[in-house]
């Protein structure tokens, strides 16, 4: 241990060190117009303007108001009067103008809504407890392997985003402080946690550098139909420790009619880059490298005009599917 | 056949050749060195002795065209030093003591300037011997740009932990920039970082570096000396559009076992040579890192006060073993191989499952490296004439596993994800040397690569209890041929001109498509006096392969890739001119050179290439385009003394246009260094210490600095909103004035030497970048990112 105890102290100094100094650079640059949008099929377009400032700015995050903007909207090329409900196909152009920072424009199409056309679910109970003495007292954890079919439009560049929850028809919430047993009944149901991974989709745009150097984390199910244009796709989802609990002192079917809601979003190509961006800044390895000067910095992605701003659209399709009948079996009547 | 071919070539290049044994000496008191000089103009014989032989030995003669033997008979009249003509070789010898020429004393010699080859053991000169073509005097070759390394050179500077580095070393010449702080790639005349071609024994290595570029490949224990052209390239080589780097690896000794033993801070090194029997010897030369050993207790100490056991492990190695047989006066064999391997082994795992039922266990297992292994066959067709045939394999290898388990109770899952990037060549290659006359030169040759390329092939296994997935991409392999061929000549045109005329024909077939090269070599040299050279040269060259790296790190997911698809052969051609100044004892050089290089189809990422799936073709991320680099590059050398080293300034400009990276506007390379300045100082303090000195400093690279951002947008998931920065153009902004001090001191004692190091001497910690952040207030600021502090370092070497 002797040569340990010399050597440590010799090596230690090697650790290759960095520090950060603060840096008040002089830099000649003008603020532009930011644009952003996020327009849903069937609601009415929102656009928030601002303007850039520089980043060290004491004061200018506070300014980034534009207060003489003028925001026209154009739909298929016509000048849209207040009112306008986004509809899906419709190409929209927003023109942003400013006496001071300029002018910015950006156009997004409102992607036409691609549906789930069918979710099978095969659940699994990894355990299950039952308080016999009780009519309904009990939990259960399981695994869900969920197939959710889709199928592309051909002649489309189709991006997509998909979101799940999951709901009981009841609706009871254990939380409540009211709560005294067994008065008050109560469920609490969750489908469990998706296991990205399983489905080799949302990894289609992780490629080497970032499976070695980035983070396993992926946030967010985002992908495109370029593996399967114009074709169905099975998504295979499956979601780890599930868990339903329910307590009443009287046996209650309905109590078992639990939901998974899949929400599939079509959305354009700008609000799947910007995921794309995030997702690269945040989980990748670019945004780290960059910032230690290991790799090209990388700016935020935008589709407007200035370099500033997304305007982005979606179109959102809902499919729901029961677990009554699984939950029923498993918490039968006593 | 090869009659008629042999024919053919006499016809184009004796016309203009003179043939004569006769010289004229006249020198009084002069160098030997500068009278071998003379006499090497005049009949184009080599000179090969150990440097320790003349020990500033003086010459004295006058002879008029009197044949060359006499002329040597008369400068060694008196002297312990005979001579005799082997060939084109002179060979030098003492009449007595000879082990003075031969065994470790020898290799740790280094040549004259002024003088011709010096090889470790002049017993085997009667035979095809492989030398630098770099020997000479700046002044009296017809090179722009190159250069010759010896283990000297390399371990006389001082570097990053104290591990002598080949392509750091190379960073001290003037038109060569190192990639990012502390590493060993480098960027040579506004070249990137792929332009350049690493060999050895004439065979590529794709991947030159250690530890994400911390280290180079190249163990210097094994290594014998290096030619690096950055300018002229001789037609011999082609490939790349910037630098050729050949590293030559030692023979081992014929005169008794040898090597040496070494520990470091970062590595340890052996290396031991000798004969198997009269006629062979061997070398072998292993390198390996310690940092494990270190990580090891520390990590145990780490993890013994953690729920989790934290895995790190990551260690380096290089292999050089050479066998090399002489199986008479005209034939000589060789085989050798080259392994070099990073094994990186990281993760974490829980020691127990948690209260709530977790446990995970996440790891990461790479591996990179090279191997290279080839047989050579050098045989003396004829006195004027021999051949060097070679078969090689040389392979690139990645591959890098992460193998994910999660448990939570009764469940688990497991996902192994598994990428492998790799290069396979065979090569084949016959090189001739042909002197049809003193006065010219004609090297030629063919080669023959067949290259399998697999640039990524991921799998992914998904499993749980109950179910298995498993994805694998298509693979992307390729199979390309490419062949090549070139013919030189060396032309000495009188005492005052020597021309270096070549051509290089190169075709890669790949994908169904042939592409064809033509590289033109032209380099000329006009010596109006003895210590005077004016230069000038043109060079085009060819480059079928280039490597995709998204950082300036030298990684193991860097990709090499073939042209394919859409994508045209990289060119460059580079026009350059120099003046080259020696005075009279050779003891001091000066070189003034200046260049202009244009490079078409260059590749590059394409802005947000991000964007672009890693599932299709790689080709959709990247850009073709152009670049131009000019510069100066001025150095003074003081080769011998006491005092020795340089000084080099370089005054360079490099930028680049691709039609889809910075809106297709030219912007600055990000090693635009305007100015750099790279002092080395070595002084042999006395027989036993000796001090070195480096000094670099450079105008600042370019950076892109975004100093704007903008509101996010609401889709941002999770409800958690940043600042995007706001785009600008590409390397905007120009980072400080870098500049470094190292220092080393060598003291030898009776059983090797002691190497102590100081990086960064005077602490002066260089900006690498400038990142946003946060102050303890909330106040956005920025922050320059500022990297590696004084690093000592220690090192004993023990010679057996």
């Amino acid at each position: 241990m002797a040569i340990l105890k010399n050597i440590i102290p010799l090596v230690l100094p090697l650790a290759l060190t960095a520090c950060l100094e603060d840096f008040y650079p002089t830099v000649d640059t003008e603020p532009v117009l930011c644009v952003n949008s996020l327009i849903t099929a069937g609601g009415p377009v929102e656009v928030s303007v601002t303007r850039s400032w520089v980043y060290d700015s004491p004061t200018a995050w506070q300014d980034r108001k534009v207060d003489d903007a003028i925001v026209k909207i154009y739909v298929n090329g016509d000048l849209q009067p207040e009112g306008y409900i986004a509809a899906e196909g419709d190409e929209i152009r927003i023109v942003v103008e400013s006496r001071r920072y300029g002018s910015a424009e950006a156009s997004v199409t409102v992607p036409v809504a691609v549906a789930i056309y069918e979710v099978t679910i095969t659940p699994e109970t990894v355990g299950s407890w039952r308080d016999p003495s009780m009519g309904m007292v009990g939990d259960v954890d399981f695994n869900l392997y969920a197939s959710v079919s889709i199928t592309d439009d051909a002649g489309a560049d189709n991006f997509f985003k998909l979101d799940f929850g999951g709901w009981s028809a009841e609706d009871y919430d254990g939380n409540n402080n009211d709560f005294m047993y067994p008065h008050h009944p109560y469920t609490s149901f969750r489908p469990g946690e998706i296991q990205y991974d399983a489905e080799p989709i949302f990894n289609e745009h992780i490629g080497v550098f970032e499976s070695v150097f980035g983070d396993s984390e992926n946030m967010f199910m985002f992908f495109s139909d370029r593996q399967f244009a114009g074709k169905s796709y099975n998504l295979r989802l499956n979601f780890r420790d599930g868990y339903y609990s329910v307590n009443t002192a009287n046996y209650d079917a309905a109590l078992c009619d639990c939901y998974v809601t899949f929400e599939l979003a079509t959305i354009s190509r700008s609000y799947y880059d910007r995921l794309l961006y995030i997702w690269h800044r945040d989980s990748g390895a670019l945004g780290d490298m960059g910032d230690l000067g290991f790799a090209e910095p990388i700016w935020g992605y935008s589709n407007v005009s200035t370099g500033a701003g997304v305007v982005a659209a979606r179109s959102i399709r809902t499919y729901s599917i029961s677990l009554r009948d699984y939950l029923e079996s498993v918490m039968p009547p006593l | 056949m090869k009659r008629l071919y042999l024919i053919l070539m006499a016809a184009i290049f004796t016309f203009i050749a003179t043939y004569g044994r006769n010289v004229t000496v006249s020198a009084t008191d002069r160098p030997a060195a500068e009278v071998f000089r003379a006499i090497v103009e005049q009949t184009g014989m080599n000179f090969i002795y150990s440097s320790e032989l003349l020990d500033d030995m003086r010459v004295t003669v006058h002879v008029t065209d009197v044949p060359l033997r006499d002329a040597l008979a008369e400068i060694f009249k008196g002297t312990d030093v005979k001579y005799s003509i082997k060939g084109k070789n002179i060979v030098l010898k003492r009449r007595r003591a000879t082990a003075k020429l031969t065994g470790r004393n020898t290799a740790s010699t280094s040549p004259r300037p002024g003088v011709m080859p010096s090889i470790d053991n002049p017993e085997m000169l009667d035979e095809v011997v492989v030398v630098s073509r770099l020997e000479a005097p700046a002044v009296e070759t017809a090179e722009v740009g190159a250069r010759k390394l010896t283990p000297d050179d390399i371990n006389a500077t001082p570097v990053l932990l104290g591990e002598s580095d080949v392509l750091k070393s190379l960073q001290m010449e003037p038109g060569v920039s190192g990639s990012a702080e502390g590493m060993a790639g480098m960027h040579v005349h506004g070249g990137n970082a792929d332009e350049n071609l690493f060999m050895i024994d004439n065979v590529p290595v794709y991947q030159a570096n250690h530890f994400a570029g911390l280290f180079s490949a190249f163990n210097v224990d094994a290594i014998r000396y290096i030619d690096f052209f950055k300018s002229s390239v001789p037609a011999k080589y082609d490939g790349r559009l910037s630098s050729y780097l050949d590293v030559r690896t030692k023979d081992g000794s014929p005169e008794g076992h040898h090597g040496s033993a070494r520990l470091g801070l970062t590595s340890g090194a052996f290396h031991i040579g000798g004969p198997i029997g009269h006629k062979t010897t061997y070398l072998v030369a292993l390198r390996r890192s310690w940092f494990d050993l270190v990580s090891i207790p520390a990590l145990m100490l780490v993890n013994s006060d953690s729920d989790e056991k934290i895995r790190f492990r990551y260690a380096f190695m290089d292999l050089n073993g050479k066998v090399t047989h002489r199986f008479n006066s005209r034939a000589r064999g060789f085989v050798s191989v080259y392994f070099g391997n990073d094994i990186l082994r990281t993760g974490s795992r829980d020691k127990n499952v948690s209260p709530q039922g977790w446990y995970e266990n996440d790891r990461f297992d790479l591996d990179w490296g090279n191997i290279v292994a080839q047989g050579g066959f050098n045989y003396r067709l004829r006195d004027d004439m021999s051949a060097e045939f070679t078969a090689a394999y040389t392979r690139f290898f990645s591959g890098m596993k992460h193998d994910y388990l999660t448990a939570h109770d009764y469940s688990e899952s497991r996902a192994v994800t598994r990428t492998d990037n790799n290069i396979d060549d065979l090569i084949f290659r016959a090189d001739f040397d042909w002197r049809p006359d003193t006065a010219n030169r004609v090297r030629y040759g063919a080669g023959y690569t067949l290259h399998s390329f697999l640039p990524a092939r991921t799998s992914r296994n998904y499993s749980t209890e109950s179910a298995a997935i498993a994805t694998r991409d298509s693979t992307w392999s390729y199979t390309a041929s490419e062949a090549n061929m070139y013919i030189e000549d060396e032309w000495t045109a009188g005492s005052h001109i020597k021309l270096n005329a070549g051509l290089h024909g190169s075709l890669f077939s790949i994908s169904g498509k042939t592409h064809f090269g033509l590289s033109p070599r032209l380099s000329a040299s006009y010596r109006p006096v003895d210590n005077m050279a004016l230069k000038a040269a043109y060079s085009h060259t060819t480059q079928y392969v280039h490597q995709l790296s998204q950082t300036y790190l030298s990684l193991p997911t860097d990709q090499w890739v073939p042209i394919t698809g859409k994508f045209k052969p990289q060119t460059a051609d580079k026009i350059s001119a120099g003046a080259y100044f020696s005075t009279p004892d050779g003891v001091y050089q000066l070189a003034a050179e200046g260049y202009m290089k244009f490079m078409r189809n260059l590749v590059d990422y394409r802005d947000e290439y991000y964007l672009y799936p890693p599932t299709g073709m790689w080709t959709s991320r990247l850009c073709s385009g152009r670049g131009t680099a000019k510069g100066v590059d001025l150095k003074i050398e003081k080769t011998s003394g006491k005092f020795t080293g340089h000084i080099a300034y370089s005054l360079a400009w490099a930028d680049r246009t691709f039609a889809d990276k910075n809106g297709g506007r030219t912007f600055p390379a990000r090693f635009d260094h305007r100015h750099t300045v790279n002092i080395l100082l070595n002084w042999k303090v006395s027989g036993k210490v000796q001090l070195n000195a480096a000094w670099t400093g450079h105008s600042g690279s370019r950076f892109t600095f975004m100093p704007q951002v903008w509101d996010s947008p609401e889709i941002d998931v999770d409800g958690f909103q940043d600042d995007s920065p706001l785009r600008t153009t590409v390397n905007n902004y120009q980072l400080p004035l870098y500049h470094r001090l190292d220092l080393s001191c060598t003291v030898k004692n009776r059983r090797g030497y002691w190497n102590f190091g100081l990086y960064n001497a005077y602490c002066h910690l260089n900006t690498v970048a400038i990142c946003r952040d946060i102050t303890d207030e909330g106040k956005p600021v920025f922050k320059k990112v500022k990297m590696l502090p004084l690093i000592p370092s220690i090192s004993y070497t023990w010679l057996f």
